[in-house]
């Protein structure tokens, strides 16, 4: 029987098929530990002092009415989730806020904001961000960061000349990206008001 | 003997300079753009590509016979695809950081340019020898420029390369970290490219 020359050309999708199933068993666990690394360092990095972590439970159509009622657009910026920060008493220490901006002029920005339950600033680290390479690092230096760390204000705003604690220079380039982690530092302070007005004070 | 060593050694010539896809062809300039804002990422793309770019020759000049000629583009999106799929998962296995900052343009090689170029241009024409050279010239040449214009937009971006310091951060200009910076940069190193050449293009 003489077989379709055509039908060796399956031979290519059935090779293709092989090659990446191969390759995502291979890397799979790898990746796996890579992704888990980097969850453990994100927590770590905004919370180095909670030894437990649980997610908080709150209602997400309630906490979009109190951001706009502060002031915030819900479409530039969403609450992903929260996870309670714990000690080993299993208290709450504070809150892991993951935050979604989008920038001004498009593309996002993916932070975890780390705040303590009386609304001091403990770091933020951002998961992802849609910039030009180079610039975007210019908001992961430890310079801009070290501007939020610490501080206990209602907002931040962007200033050229900072001169009180709510005030927050914006490193040359990268202004809208900064405007961006503002944003959602600023959100992640209302956030932690409303899941403390929403828990009755539990937080205190 | 002698011609077919001198046609392996034309190839990767006209790869790596002849016809360079960036400087004279003009191809896979999208991710030359958006990921050369630092030589390092520059540096990281051009290889991507060029291991995606000789795996696909290869197998498109070894599988010929076996790719119907109607078909030929089909059979260059499956290799290529396949290559750039298993090579984003050994890139995000081994080298998080790369995989992360080279980000949507390590799927898009499966569809960059050159490599369809190559595949169409030389190695459904060609043995898998000539195509290997072939894609190793010009794999070699496009990462070299796609890595040049990334130092030079490291430099005056953020004047640094590949992470050391040449100009204090104050007599930066970051414009060039953007693309229409790595427009204009790209321009003036096409131009030197096709003054030194000569001629013009065809």
């Amino acid at each position: 029987m003489k077989i379709n020359k055509n039908l060796w050309f399956l031979i290519i999708p059935i090779f293709c098929i092989a090659l990446i199933t191969g390759s995502f068993f291979y890397t799979r666990g790898t990746i796996k530990a890579n992704e888990a690394a980097k969850a453990n360092g994100v927590i770590s990095a905004v919370f180095p002092d909670a030894v437990r972590y649980s997610e908080a439970t709150y209602n997400k159509r309630f906490l979009a009415l109190y951001l706009e009622e502060h002031g915030y657009d819900t479409t530039d910026v969403v609450v992903d989730h929260v996870v309670y920060a714990r000690n080993e008493q299993n208290a709450v220490k504070g809150l892991i806020i993951y935050v979604n901006c989008y920038k001004k002029y498009g593309g996002l920005i993916q932070m975890a904001v780390g705040i303590q339950n009386n609304g001091t600033i403990n770091g933020y680290t951002i998961l992802d961000i849609s910039d030009a390479k180079g610039l975007e690092s210019k908001v992961k230096e430890d310079d801009f960061k070290n501007q939020f760390i610490g501080k206990n204000v209602s907002a931040f705003v962007l200033s050229d000349e900072p001169h009180s604690d709510a005030e927050i220079a914006a490193p040359n380039g990268a202004r809208d990206a900064s405007g961006t982690v503002v944003n959602g530092i600023n959100t992640a302070i209302i956030t932690l008001e409303f899941i403390d007005e929403s828990m009755g004070g539990l937080l205190e | 003997m002698k011609e077919k060593k001198d046609n392996i050694f034309r190839r990767f010539y006209y790869g790596l300079w002849k016809e360079n896809p960036i400087l004279f062809l003009c191809l896979g300039l999208c991710p030359v753009l958006a990921v050369s804002t630092t030589a390092e990422y520059a540096l990281a793309m051009g290889a991507f590509t060029t291991a995606v770019l000789i795996l696909t020759n290869v197998f498109v000049s070894a599988l010929k016979k076996i790719i119907p000629n109607e078909q030929r583009l089909l059979g260059y999106l499956i290799l290529a695809a396949s290559f750039t799929v298993a090579g984003q998962l050994f890139l995000k296995a081994y080298f998080p950081d790369f995989s992360e900052a080279l980000g949507i343009f390590v799927p898009l090689t499966a569809v960059n340019g050159v490599i369809y170029d190559r595949a169409e241009r030389c190695a459904y024409v060609s043995n898998p020898g000539i195509a290997l050279f072939d894609a190793i010239g010009t794999g070699i040449g496009y990462t070299f420029i796609i890595t040049l214009l990334g130092a030079i937009r490291e430099i005056i971006a953020f004047g640094t390369i590949f992470g050391i310091r040449l100009i204090p951060a104050d007599y930066t200009i970051p414009f060039t970290a953007l693309a229409p910076g790595a427009c204009i940069i790209l321009a003036f190193i096409m131009a030197l490219a096709n003054k030194i050449r000569g001629g013009h293009r065809s």
